[in-house]
């Protein structure tokens, strides 16, 4: 079935446009899901509750819109919503980022694609706090824009940048200081 | 901002951080988790249920209705629009008796848009919606409407829904940065309400937001009433000259049609028990029926509630949002219970309450057919003590016939 089908088939409240939206995205939503909730079992629970979300709600998509960026916005608000809900934000989202150390010669990128500093990258994500692990999803998972971003979480701009500024400060010191 | 202590600076970076964060995802989602199973069971259960339903809660009051109401219109979801969604404009939108209206005014960043007006004997209707609301940390900011008459005389709110981002219950959902909502005014206050109404009414509308604390910080996902602030009537006159309590951002001038169709009855008093209980009114309006019931209270130093039932004669279709209640009195009825109940408020001797009903399916197509309305019990309350401090037992049938019909119209 072709995805115009399934999503005119899905809006009619078939559930067989409904299968075929779930078997074609299921994996790339729980990957967005995974990355904000390092728990799978969590990233699942916000995966479904965004497939819900989508069926309940498949009235107010707009025919001529694509659905994997209405969707992503679902599951990202649930993911961010079991994130909160869990108490996962970390403290110093909003305080100050003491300056990183972020000389040439502890440049992180230099190791990246070995196993070790992929195993620092998750580890310095979990440490960022939920909002800020959403945004660098979005930003470099997903390839989102600030623009797009700001208006996926609803907020400012110049918040977003701040956000945004903030976590790529935390992921450079965490990367370099090996956490 | 020093891009050099940030990760990533540059587009090789983000390159290798994309890869990373790929190889993370994928560390943690088994490539072949299959989703659907689990959501069918959850979405599409074997045993089917009715495609909507209605669900009641008795003795809701105004100041608790609007949570009570959005619970109760749980299994109403995939409205078409938000009008058809909330649960005061719903059936007003579905005959297209709203007036569509697209008066906006913007003012640093925010626009105000009034999208629906409507008047009729009983309510008085504002849709509204408003985008490019800051959300600052923590507070956000609820629109607050008051709509006075051209003598600036503020005209009581009955009872506001809105929609912040999406609600399952509601089965509707606004962009982000949006809030739509609908807010029902009070018009038996307005001079010569509801028995001669004008065929155009002047409003003045205005809308002011009040910062409240943000509950959840999730955007989205929530909806939220604007409680009721005003009762019916405190006073003979319950209209008030005084200003609203926080300064207006937008002010509309409307002239709103009066839809003159009505039928309204009373009034007529019966005795049961040895305690006289009239029926001031009874209204029939496009947007529900609307009672009033008074009394003089047997101790006034007590706080009164009337429980309250409405009848149509057999032979009616039954509208599937009616609860249907078998044989009253050995005879056939289809019985309604009170959606809002506002508190009783002393008029002279007496304390009246208003209740708004249901119009069922059925008694739309056949206009004319026998109404019964009762009060099946009044309760005193004392303030201090949650027990009924006196159970008055009736009933008071009041029978609506074409003899008790009041002249109506403009």
């Amino acid at each position: 079935m072709e995805e115009q089908e399934a999503i005119a088939r899905w809006r009619r409240g078939d559930p067989e446009g409904m299968a075929v939206l779930v078997r074609r995205y299921q994996q790339q939503a729980l990957r967005v899901a995974a990355l904000i909730l390092p728990d799978p079992m969590q990233a699942e629970d916000a995966v479904q509750a965004a497939f819900i979300r989508a069926w309940t709600h498949r009235k107010t998509f707009r025919p001529d819109a694509a659905f994997w960026p209405w969707f992503r916005q679902l599951v990202v608000h649930e993911a961010l919503r079991l994130a909160r809900r869990e108490g996962r934000e970390i403290p110093a989202e909003s305080g100050p980022v003491e300056e990183a150390g972020g000389a040439p010669e502890s440049d992180p990128s230099h190791h990246l694609d070995s196993q070790e500093m992929i195993q620092r990258l998750a580890r310095a994500l979990e440490r960022l706090s939920p909002t800020q692990r959403a945004i660098i999803v979005l930003r470099y998972y997903e390839g989102l824009s600030e623009e797009e971003i700001a208006h996926a979480l609803d907020c400012a701009v110049g918040t977003l940048k701040r956000h945004l500024h903030e976590a790529r400060q935390r992921l450079r010191r965490w990367l370099s200081d090996g956490l | 901002m020093d891009e050099r202590s940030e990760f990533p600076r540059n587009v090789a970076e983000e390159a290798q951080l994309r890869e990373g964060l790929d190889q993370i995802a994928r560390s943690r989602v088994p490539s072949d988790r299959d989703l659907w199973p689990a959501l069918q069971a959850r979405l599409f259960p074997s045993a089917s249920r009715p495609a909507w339903w209605w669900r009641r809660a008795p003795g809701w009051a105004w100041r608790t209705a609007g949570l009570m109401l959005v619970l109760a219109l749980a299994g109403m979801a995939y409205a078409p629009s938000l009008w058809e969604a909330f649960f005061s404009t719903r059936l007003l939108e579905q005959g297209g008796k709203l007036q569509a209206l697209s008066l906006s005014q913007t003012r640093d960043g925010i626009t105000v848009t009034v999208e629906r007006a409507y008047a009729d004997a009983n309510r008085i209707v504002i849709g509204y919606r408003v985008q490019g609301l800051p959300v600052s940390s923590g507070i956000s900011r609820h629109p607050q409407l008051t709509l006075e008459d051209p003598e600036g005389r503020r005209i009581p709110e009955l009872i506001g829904e809105g929609l912040v981002g999406a609600s399952e219950a509601l089965g509707a959902a606004l962009p982000p940065g949006e809030i739509g909502g609908a807010v029902s005014f009070d018009p038996w206050e307005l001079p010569g309400w509801p028995f001669h109404r004008p065929g155009m009414l002047s409003l003045r509308l205005r809308v002011a937001f009040l910062p409240v604390p943000q509950e959840g910080a999730a955007p989205g996902a929530m909806h939220f009433f604007i409680p009721s602030q005003t009762a019916p009537t405190e006073t003979p006159s319950a209209l008030s000259a005084e200003p609203p309590p926080s300064a207006p951002s937008f002010v509309f001038d409307l002239k709103v049609p009066v839809v003159s169709e009505a039928e309204i009855y009373g009034p007529q008093t019966v005795r049961a028990h040895g305690l006289d209980l009239t029926l001031a009114r009874w209204v029939r309006a496009p947007s529900g029926i609307r009672a009033r019931v008074c009394f003089v209270p047997p101790d006034p130093s007590l706080v009164w509630t009337a429980i309250v039932e409405q009848g149509f004669a057999t032979g009616l279709e039954v509208a599937p949002n009616v609860r249907m209640e078998g044989t009253v009195s050995g005879r056939a009825l289809t019985v309604t219970a009170p959606i809002l109940m506002g508190p009783f408020t002393w008029r002279g001797e007496q304390t009246c309450q208003d209740v708004f009903l249901d119009i069922p399916g059925g008694m739309e197509r056949d206009r004319g057919g026998r109404v019964v309305f009762r009060v099946t019990e009044v309760i005193g309350w004392d303030p201090q003590n949650p027990e009924p401090a006196v159970r008055w037992p009736g009933p008071w049938e009041f029978s609506l016939s074409a003899d008790h019909q009041q002249p109506s119209g403009p």
